[in-house]
């Protein structure tokens, strides 16, 4: 992959060596804590450009600060997130659902999905989650005194909760689970091909769905009405394929680094196992600390923003880690205290773009570290094993090999 | 207590009904109904923290508040009130009112003042930090910058184990306007600890803070620091261990968290939005060494 040469008008001296795929600690890291790396920028300027943000190797302009941030993600008028990543790498041109659409049209889709998901659905199902994560964490817990959290319980929590959220039948979770690894993790090859099953996957739903409708996600999305009319095929799968790639990684990653912070702070996983309800706010601090996305949005307009040449057409990275160690923002940001409160992080967007499941994904992790902690013992780091985590556009952790022996 | 809402900002996080669901009511799709919101009395507590959680600054509490909340103690009516006030119209009688505020926001401030002597002389970063704005800037002695700066040149000083005493006396609080005051309170500092060579000194320092203080979400802190120097004198330490000086007079003061005072603190029921609560239980993480 070829650097784009740093375009004219960004001057030499706003040029950062910095960048969430090619810095230090960014490759796959055994022990490493890619959050703390990037947490340095702070010492910097306020915003830079790197030459080498995104996956296909661009050029992007990073907001370091979370007020500025907070402006670039709620104003769409100047910074747009129209862009059609997932239909680009397989060489198509259609928005994904409802992110890579611009208000207006982004509220049309956006008030269709929002009952859906909102806190009061979420708590309807919050019996099932509860349910789910009590089996796994009992099989895990009857089999043995160790296990691959990612593998035997984040991933299959995640991906189980997601399927039932659909409406998709539990013994399609083994090909779930290997279509998302290979769409997320897999190489130039597997990548693709994960893409192309997923549409074809959604493609297939909708029209089994709009001939026989059931009670489930798709037959809703098919059936539904926006402006008067009903949704279009294109609509319909822009909407599956981006609920199907933004929910299944990012509350598996979650999860893990929370467990991997419980596993290796011993006093912290004491006191929220046995004041089970300080988890709720616990979960706030470590979604703080240990976030996972970074945001991109492209200017539509020429604008001078705190400083910098910002050029119709540029990249701006909104890298939810980075807000969200703000010493502006959050008091000792580098510190993680379980009881922080007005944690008003970045860890799901700022703006109209806000995590759709933000809801539903908190529920998860909540539900997931609370059945967690009344269920395995107290939990270390298995010896001679080493958590590898990565940076990039979604960071995560690949393996992370508990042990409570 | 007012809250104004933001309509048009909210994006639905449903983080202020997560805190007082009481106070901040959605609708369907999880987005909080358009109109201000006055707060019931019993919600009080729990609103400014609704309040502070919102990621989009959508709500905001009206200021000055119209109520705030006061303590029974000072609700009673004693020597000065008027008779014919029952304990309601006192608190709401806007003169009074703006008393009382007046009093709360004095003693936020002198309490502000002692937090900064906690975090020096039990080298507690968290009680040090909650001093400052996080953009505030000290002039203070050699050092001149920004407040961060100051508190990572502190704690490499406190690395060297040193024993320091800070005592705040004459506080005079001249408010600027709702905001913002000028604060100036005298310090005396004994201070022990070793110096670039290793040899130990001692100093008796005595001089006064110059304070613009500044309240944002209805905190005050220092948003400006000038340390003027009045009196100093250089001490001559006693050569013998400080454990055999001290003799029975135990437990010598230590560090945070290992003073006996950071015991009493863990019996005591952590007041909302109080910025000692963060000093209990942090954590560091790795790879931050620097800080
Ligand atoms: C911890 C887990 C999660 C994290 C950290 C997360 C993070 C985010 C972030 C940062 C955005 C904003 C993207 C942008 O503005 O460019 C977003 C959007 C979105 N997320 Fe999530 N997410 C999580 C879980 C989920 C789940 C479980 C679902 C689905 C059930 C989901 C569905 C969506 C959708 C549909 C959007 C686009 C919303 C819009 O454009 O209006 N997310 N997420």
């Amino acid at each position: 992959m070829a650097t784009n040469p740093v375009p004219d008008h960004v001057p030499p001296e706003m040029v950062g060596d910095f960048s969430l795929f090619t810095s230090p600690g960014m490759s796959p890291t055994a022990n490493g804590d890619p959050h703390a790396t990037v947490a340095c920028v702070h010492a910097g300027p306020p915003i830079f450009y790197s030459p080498w943000n995104t996956r296909a190797g661009q050029g992007t302009w990073v907001i370091t600060r979370a007020a500025d941030q907070r402006r670039v993600l709620q104003e769409t008028e100047i910074f747009s997130s129209h862009r059609s990543i997932f239909a680009s790498a397989l060489g198509e041109d259609w928005p994904m659902i409802p992110l890579e659409l611009d208000p207006p049209d982004h509220g049309v889709f956006r008030s269709l999905l929002n009952p859906l998901l909102s806190p009061q659905r979420v708590t309807e199902f919050e019996p099932t989650i509860r349910e789910r994560a009590i089996t796994l964490i009992d099989s895990i817990a009857s089999s043995g005194t160790s296990c691959d959290v990612m593998k035997d319980f984040a991933f299959p929590f995640a991906v189980n909760i997601f399927l039932r959220f659909l409406g998709l039948p539990d013994h399609r979770l083994d090909t779930f689970v290997g279509w998302a690894k290979d769409l997320l993790h897999g190489d130039d090859v597997r990548r693709p091909a994960a893409a192309r099953t997923i549409v074809a996957f959604i493609d297939e739903m909708a029209a089994l769905r709009r001939k026989e409708p059931v009670d489930d996600f798709m037959s809703f999305i098919v059936q539904a009405q926006v402006e008067g009319r009903g949704l279009t095929d294109q609509e319909v799968r822009g909407i599956g394929v981006l609920i199907f790639v933004a929910g299944l990684d990012t509350v598996a990653t979650a999860i893990a680094f929370d467990l991997a912070y419980l596993a290796r702070n011993l006093e912290d996983q004491e006191l929220l196992r046995n004041e089970p309800d300080r988890i709720v706010l616990a979960a706030e601090e470590l979604l703080r600390a240990y976030p996972s996305v970074q945001m991109i949005r492209v200017a539509r307009q020429n604008i001078d923003f705190e400083g910098a040449p910002i050029r119709k057409g540029d990249y701006v990275s909104c890298a939810t880690m980075i807000a969200n160690r703000d010493p502006a923002e959050f008091e000792s940001p580098n510190t993680v205290d379980l009881k922080r409160e007005g944690n008003r992080h970045a860890a799901f967007g700022y703006g109209p773009h806000r995590c759709l499941g933000s809801h539903l994904a908190r529920r998860e992790i909540v539900i997931g570290l609370e059945q967690w902690l009344a269920r395995i013992p107290p939990f270390r780091i298995k010896e001679e094993t080493a958590p590898i985590t990565h940076g990039g556009h979604v960071f995560g952790i690949e393996n992370l090999i508990l042990d409570w022996a | 207590m007012r809250i104004i809402v933001h309509k048009a900002r909210c994006q639905g996080h449903a983080r202020c009904s997560a805190r007082a669901p009481a106070v901040f009511k959605l609708d369907e799709a999880g987005y909080i109904l358009p109109g201000d919101i006055d707060v019931a009395n019993g919600e009080q507590l729990l609103a400014p923290d609704g309040v502070r959680s919102c990621p989009e600054l959508a709500l905001e509490i009206e200021d000055p508040p119209a109520a705030r909340i006061v303590p029974d103690a000072i609700l009673k009516p004693r020597t000065g009130v008027p008779e014919h006030l029952t304990t309601m119209e006192f608190a709401t009688d806007p003169m009074e009112q703006a008393k009382i505020t007046e009093l709360l926001d004095r003693e936020a401030i002198r309490d502000c003042l002692y937090r900064y002597c906690r975090g020096i002389d039990r080298a507690d970063e968290a009680a040090l930090r909650s001093a400052y704005w996080p953009d505030a800037h000290d002039n203070h002695g050699a050092y001149c910058g920004s407040a961060e700066g100051f508190i990572r040149f502190a704690l490499g000083v406190f690395k060297t184990g040193p024993r320091n005493i800070h005592q705040i006396t004459n506080i005079l609080i001249e408010f600027i306007n709702p905001a913002e005051a000028a604060v100036e309170s005298y310090f005396t500092a004994l201070q022990r600890g070793p110096d670039k060579d290793g040899e130990m000194r001692q100093m008796l320092l005595s001089g006064r803070y110059c304070d613009l203080f500044q309240r944002r979400e209805g905190e005050w802190r220092i948003a400006e620091r000038t340390v003027v120097y009045d009196w100093l004198e250089e001490q001559i330490p006693a050569a013998v261990l400080e454990s055999e000086r001290f003799g029975p007079r135990q437990p010598i003061g230590a560090p945070h968290p290992d003073d006996p005072v950071y015991a009493l603190g863990k019996r005591r029921i952590a007041s909302r939005g109080d910025a000692f609560s963060a000093s209990e239980r942090e954590r560091r993480i790795s790879g931050d060494d620097g800080l």
